[in-house]
């Protein structure tokens, strides 16, 4: 017995259970403003894709491909990794226990590769709906709404975002990402806007939703009902979807931002989705080629189909062409510049009438100077490039001939019109556009 | 100083001290109780039963509940006094509240069984449910439970993974063996009232009732009325 206890002492003094890192540090106040710092400064839609950081070591994150939720809680691991703090989430598998930084399983690797060895266990098992638990409602307040908080939609439109920094303004700079498929980019998304509240909220704008800002829970309230957590509001329940945004501007807010400045945004905005959407499409014909052009299954349909892409697309448009109208309806056009002013009339000819109506009496029209969000689409018929711009765009989109459906060749997708065709493959789900004017 | 050599160092040090605190240890005491249990682990067995897989298979309600403390019926009698009447059980009440509304739109988001394969291997299987464009569909996780109590992942086929049928859960899950069932569910009345449950082998841990204005919310027999 004495000798056995001898040997396993030996054992256990000589083996290296190293954790995935060890933690020097406690978190504390100054400890998360650092970490909204860091955020603020370094968090960006490369993080994943350059392949040095800025003083030029080697960048040990590179070629991690992460989708909406593992964007999200890599913020907040890696700067805990960074910084000697602890990390600490509860087992969306539904275990008691809590995984960690403490883990030991990767021990016999070195640090830099035990890091990622991590990352990729916990986007294993992460989603949206791991981040309830791990989060909790935020008080709407420019103490509370900072670099580093997140935003989570319903369980139904599971989409997150990281805020990376709050313009004086009161405008957020997002970063996310959508599903992730084989030939995703490495490069994530960022936008400068408040999203859609009524999609954030779509069909549950009570608590139990989980939806709005949200930020982390200390490791001891893990194990609390989010309701006893410090911090927990329901400020953002009480508000309408529909001014959700709205409200969080002007309460972020300490400068306001010029008509001018907040068409600039909003065009940028719009022009960062389109691309988004080429690039979306891009992707799946990717797929399709590699796979020789067989029919989707209904996973890949579901990974490469872009009916919430779409809705965000047509919802930024739905904002900028509300805001002109708000500007004629207040005789402020003088606040536009003429060329602006050009821009949007291409844009949008009839504003005393329904985007759809407008939509659908507007003429195709040539690419121009006037012309925004000029961009190239593939077209598989002809083998070639075909330009488009954001005025043919919306208005293919609001007359329903943007197609959401993966299984659609690009220029299907990008709303050409080909007589007679009909695709043969399955489709699932409701991929018709739905949006609120 | 290398990582690996401080730890090395360190290591030696604990093996040291262990050593002499040993050598310094008086001989163990005679007539230990090998079949005493804590009371902690009793508590546990009591309150954790066995998962039964049969769904109208009678479970014993958790103590917390069965024995309900003051704040459920306080909480629940402030909140919906119509509602909760003589109950003063959370499954009894969310029962009938469900049975007040069986046109309410349900909707499950997980099913999570832990089971053990025949080789004593604790398992775990999520089943996720999402509604991408609107219709439901099933994500299958697997995980086994390693010496830490934590899971790891296993890789299974896409094709069994995405929107699974039971069959195939069946192959992958041994139902047999389950011990565990935990799931998340919600109803929504389509007139205001929402409520969303989380459950342990059919017993409610946690809930939240959003109605007429009001919550009334018990996570572990902790219960709140909010109005």
């Amino acid at each position: 017995m004495s000798l056995a206890a001898l040997i396993t002492c030996l054992f256990v003094s000589f083996s290296t259970f190293a954790q995935v890192w060890s933690d020097t540090e406690v978190w504390s106040d100054k400890k998360e403003k650092e970490y909204s710092e860091w955020v603020k400064k370094t968090w960006g839609k490369d993080f994943f894709s350059r392949k040095s950081n800025t003083d030029e070591t080697p960048n040990i994150f590179y070629g991690l491909r992460v989708d909406c939720a593992d964007n999200v809680y890599s913020t907040r691991i890696i700067f805990a990794y960074l910084n000697g703090l602890p990390f600490a989430m509860n087992d969306a598998s539904g275990g008691k226990k809590l995984i960690s930084n403490k883990m030991s399983r990767w021990d016999k690797l070195l640090e830099k590769d035990r890091i990622r060895k991590f990352l990729f266990y916990v986007y294993d098992i992460v989603s949206t709906k791991s981040l309830p638990n791990d989060t909790y409602p935020v008080k709407v307040s420019p103490d509370t709404i900072v670099p580093g908080t997140l935003i989570l939609t319903v369980e139904l439109n599971h989409h997150s975002w990281i805020i990376k920094n709050i313009f004086p303004t009161g405008i957020p700079h997002l970063v996310y990402n959508s599903t992730v498929g084989a030939y995703s980019s490495l490069v994530l998304q960022e936008r400068k806007t408040w999203p859609n509240g009524e999609w954030v909220f779509e069909d549950n704008v009570t608590p139990a939703g989980n939806a709005g800002v949200r930020y982390w829970r200390k490791e001891s309230e893990l194990k609390l009902p989010v309701w006893k957590v410090t911090g927990y509001s329901e400020e953002q329940y009480a508000l309408k979807p529909g001014k959700w945004k709205y409200e969080l501007q002007k309460a972020l807010q300490n400068s306001k931002e010029t008509n001018q400045q907040k068409v600039g945004r909003l065009v940028e905005n719009v022009c960062a989705d389109v691309q988004q959407r080429i690039d979306a499409v891009k992707e799946s014909e990717m797929f399709l080629k590699a796979s020789n052009y067989q029919c989707l299954s209904e996973a890949d349909f579901d990974t490469y189909s872009t009916p919430s892409r779409d809705r965000r697309l047509a919802d930024e448009i739905i904002e900028l062409r509300n805001f002109i109208k708000q500007i004629v309806l207040e005789r402020t056009e003088i606040s536009l510049d003429e060329k602006t002013w050009l821009q949007m009339k291409l844009l949008f000819p009839q504003l005393e009438i329904s985007i759809a109506a407008e939509s659908n009496t507007q003429k195709g029209q040539n690419i121009s100077t006037s012309s925004l969000c000029r961009s190239k689409y593939f077209s598989r018929s002809l083998m070639a490039e075909k330009s488009i711009d954001l005025a043919e765009i919306k208005r293919r989109l609001f007359t329903y001939r943007i197609s959401s459906n993966p299984n659609d060749p690009p220029e299907i997708r990008f709303g050409d019109l080909v007589p007679g065709y009909k695709s043969e493959c399955p489709s699932w789900g409701n991929l018709k556009l739905n949006y609120v004017e | 100083m290398s990582n690996r050599q401080k730890l090395l160092f360190a290591g030696g040090l604990v093996f040291v001290f262990l050593v002499i605190q040993f050598y310094s240890m008086p001989p163990p005491a005679t007539g230990v109780n090998s079949n005493e249990i804590s009371s902690s682990a009793k508590e546990l067995e009591k309150t954790i039963p066995l998962a039964n897989h049969g769904q109208d298979a009678e479970q014993k309600p958790l103590d917390a509940f069965a024995n309900p403390s003051a704040t459920f019926s306080t909480a629940a009698k402030l909140c919906f006094p119509e509602l909760v009447g003589d109950t003063t059980l959370a499954n009894d009440f969310i029962k009938d509240w469900k049975s007040l509304h069986s046109q309410a739109l349900e909707r499950i988001d997980y099913i999570h069984y832990f089971y053990k394969d025949k080789s004593g291997q604790e398992w775990r299987a999520q089943v996720l449910y999402n509604y991408p464009n609107g219709r439901p569909t099933r994500e299958l996780k697997l995980y086994k439970v390693l010496e830490d109590g934590l899971p790891d992942p296993v890789q299974i086929d896409a094709k069994e993974k995405s929107n699974p049928s039971d069959t195939v859960l069946a192959n992958y899950i041994n139902f047999d063996s389950v011990f565990e069932t935990q799931k998340k569910w919600s109803l929504d009345d389509g007139k205001g009232a929402q409520i969303e449950v989380e459950e342990s082998n059919s017993q409610i841990i946690e809930f939240q009732l959003f109605q007429d204005g009001k919550i009334f919310r018990c996570h572990d027999g902790d219960c709140e009325c909010k109005k």
